[in-house]
């Protein structure tokens, strides 16, 4: 392990926070029109795209991209796997099996809440509700036995959005495509990107202090609890911050595929594997990451893609690659 | 800086959006600049004459011709937000769809001028046909649009009600097969014509269909619109089935244009094509260039 100095802290974290300031230029810079920023003083109309669209944007693209980079940290140093990421424990499949109800159904806004994120963080909630009800032994939970009962639970979901998906009317199926392609929504308001953010700053406050538990882990459960870690304690809290936050995202901006699983691994080959420093890293590199692939998806020539599509067309060969340089280890 | 960016962004928010908000209802204005989002509604832009002002349509606007050399802003069921305020239209206007809704909701947030109308019965299509006019300010064009529409129907629906009714099957995709339900505009067409659609009653518009409910429906007319204008491709996908009388009897036809299952301005021209298509010992075929 390489060691990690303030020094080195300090360097990495100004250098990502200045990444994260260039990519919110560069994001509010490009769009599926000319409008160009340095006009938006002039111009009511490049004003209004800059400002009010693709500043929103990338504000929640920063939020929803570190969000998932941080779970996927979480969950790869506690389930010890390098495939792990936010949507391994079947959170995504559950949200989108709540969102394809919600759409087939044709469920109206409670309380002024939109029905669809809604029924998606209500189904990924009950999800992850099942899926530690069946894998936990009274205050233990084996993650061999979580990865399992995730990896059913994904494929049931999977199956049960498939059923929707033909049971649906011809009509609606374009609402569940777009959904499951994984979106940044298009109407986004300040008070969703406040409200996400808070959510998302309160997951980081409670992974970010577990950062030497999380390295003792990555010896082992035996080894770490043998050294004084409360493991178990340890594996609860984090699955659950993680999931929940997991939860959240994907009610936002449905399953993102890559953002989760991709930048861990980036940041662990550039930095090393401490947590201290990965932990808080994943949250700007992930941020970094995702508004690039919306900035690309905003002004891909032909009209606007999902990012979901463009992150994992970034995301594959980059990971491909590491692994063939042999960087890639849990 | 993300604390920056933030408060940015609410400064923003708070300030006040400009007042175009009113232009949607007041009748007789004359918006300038017009964007639309949905297919059907770039037809009665046109159709009602107010084509020259519409600056904005989606990638699958392709009727009239001259719709087609506009800027594109999207596709109907993915509106690109950006694209449309950087038209700076004074009205937009459009059809609602739950995948559309995001960005109509967007863009009204943005104090654009958006109106929505819905189109997908015939009786909605005429109530739409009326409102684009008067929020265009082209409210004669849209009266002889309708009229032209109510002749039209009156003259088939006269001409087909002494006939015998065959059995028709209106196909809108396959792999797989969705097939329009009576409550439908086909359906609805298809009535008109004086056909039988052998599809039952149901609550949505296009239901799931299979080759084995084809053949136990034992359609005598078999109306493909999954390859627009492709007249040779579609029947090809029906061949092997011989036991369906349509099949049997060289009745399976290609609609010539997604006009005929589109709630547009040329309905009157689907009608008239789907009675002779049902009907063609007495209705002339109204497909051009087609066969």
């Amino acid at each position: 392990m390489k060691r990690l100095t303030p020094a080195k802290w300090i360097g990495v974290m100004a250098a990502l926070a200045a990444g994260v300031a260039a990519i919110a230029l560069v994001g509010t810079a490009v769009g599926s029109s000319g409008a160009r920023p340095w006009s938006a003083l002039s111009d009511e109309t490049a004003f209004t795209i800059v400002f009010k669209y693709r500043l929103l944007k990338v504000l929640l693209a920063v939020a929803v991209g570190g969000s998932l980079a941080v779970c996927g940290v979480t969950f790869q140093a506690l389930l010890r796997n390098p495939l792990a990421d936010p949507y391994i424990l079947g959170v995504s499949g559950g949200a989108s099996f709540g969102a394809m109800v919600a759409i087939w159904v044709g469920l109206p806004a409670v309380l002024g809440f939109p029905a669809v994120p809604a029924a998606a963080f209500a189904g990924a909630l009950g999800t992850i509700f099942l899926v530690y009800s069946v894998a936990g032994r009274g205050s233990r939970v084996s993650p061999h036995t979580l990865l399992l009962v995730g990896v059913i639970a994904n494929a049931f979901f999977a199956a049960g959005v498939k059923f929707i998906w033909s049971r649906a009317a011809f009509t609606k199926r374009d609402e569940m495509v777009n959904w499951i392609m994984g979106e940044l929504p298009e109407n986004i308001s300040l008070t969703t990107v406040a409200a996400f953010a808070a959510v998302s700053l309160l997951g980081v406050l409670v992974m970010i202090p577990r950062a030497k538990a999380f390295n003792l882990m990555s010896l082992g459960e035996d080894a770490a609890s043998s050294l004084g870690e409360d493991v178990e304690r340890t594996k609860l809290v984090g699955f659950f911050a993680a999931s929940l936050l997991t939860a959240a995202a994907v009610a936002v901006s449905g399953p993102i595929g890559f953002v989760g699983l991709v930048v861990p691994h980036l940041l662990r080959l550039a930095f090393g594997p401490d947590h201290r420093l990965l932990l808080p890293a994943s949250v700007l590199g992930g941020g970094i990451f995702l508004a690039l692939a919306d900035a690309v998806a905003r002004s891909a020539p032909g009209g606007a893609l999902p990012v979901g599509v463009v992150t994992a067309v970034l995301g594959c060969p980059f990971f491909l690659y590491l692994l063939k340089r042999g960087g890639v280890s849990g | 800086m993300l604390a920056a960016l933030f408060v940015s962004a609410a400064i923003v928010e708070r300030s006040s959006p400009p007042a175009r908000s009113d232009l949607a209802t007041t009748a007789g204005a004359r918006p300038g600049r017009l964007v639309s989002i949905t297919p059907a509604t770039t037809e009665i832009l046109f159709a009602i004459g107010a084509g020259d002002r519409v600056v904005g349509v989606t990638r699958y606007c392709d009727w009239p011709p001259e719709a087609k050399a506009l800027p594109r802003i999207g596709e109907f069921n993915r509106p690109d937000v950006e694209a449309i305020v950087a038209l700076r239209p004074d009205l937009i206007l459009g059809t609602p769809s739950p995948a559309n809704r995001p960005a109509v909701e967007k863009l009204q947030s943005l104090g654009l001028a958006v109106a929505v109308h819905k189109a997908s019965t015939i009786d909605e299509l005429k109530s739409a046909i009326a409102a684009v006019g008067r929020a265009t300010g082209e409210e004669a064009g849209a009266r002889r649009l309708l009229l032209e529409i109510t002749r039209s129907f009156r003259d088939v629906a006269e001409r087909a009600k002494p006939l015998k009714r065959p059995k028709v099957l209106f196909v809108v995709s396959h792999d797989p097969i969705y097939a329009a339900s009576p409550g439908s505009i086909p359906g609805r067409l298809i009535e008109l014509a004086g056909g039988r659609n052998v599809v039952g009653d149901s609550k949505t518009e296009y239901v799931p269909f299979t080759i084995e409910q084809a053949i136990a429906a034992a359609p005598e007319v078999i109306i493909d619109a999954t390859a627009m204008g492709d007249v040779k491709a579609n029947p090809g996908y029906w061949a092997r089935w011989r036991d369906i009388p349509a099949v049997r009897d060289g009745r399976v036809h290609a609609a010539s244009g997604d006009y005929v299952y589109l709630p547009g301005p040329r309905i009157g021209r689907g009608l008239r094509e789907i009675a002779g298509l049902i009907h063609p010992e007495v209705f002339v075929r109204g497909r051009e260039g087609a066969e």
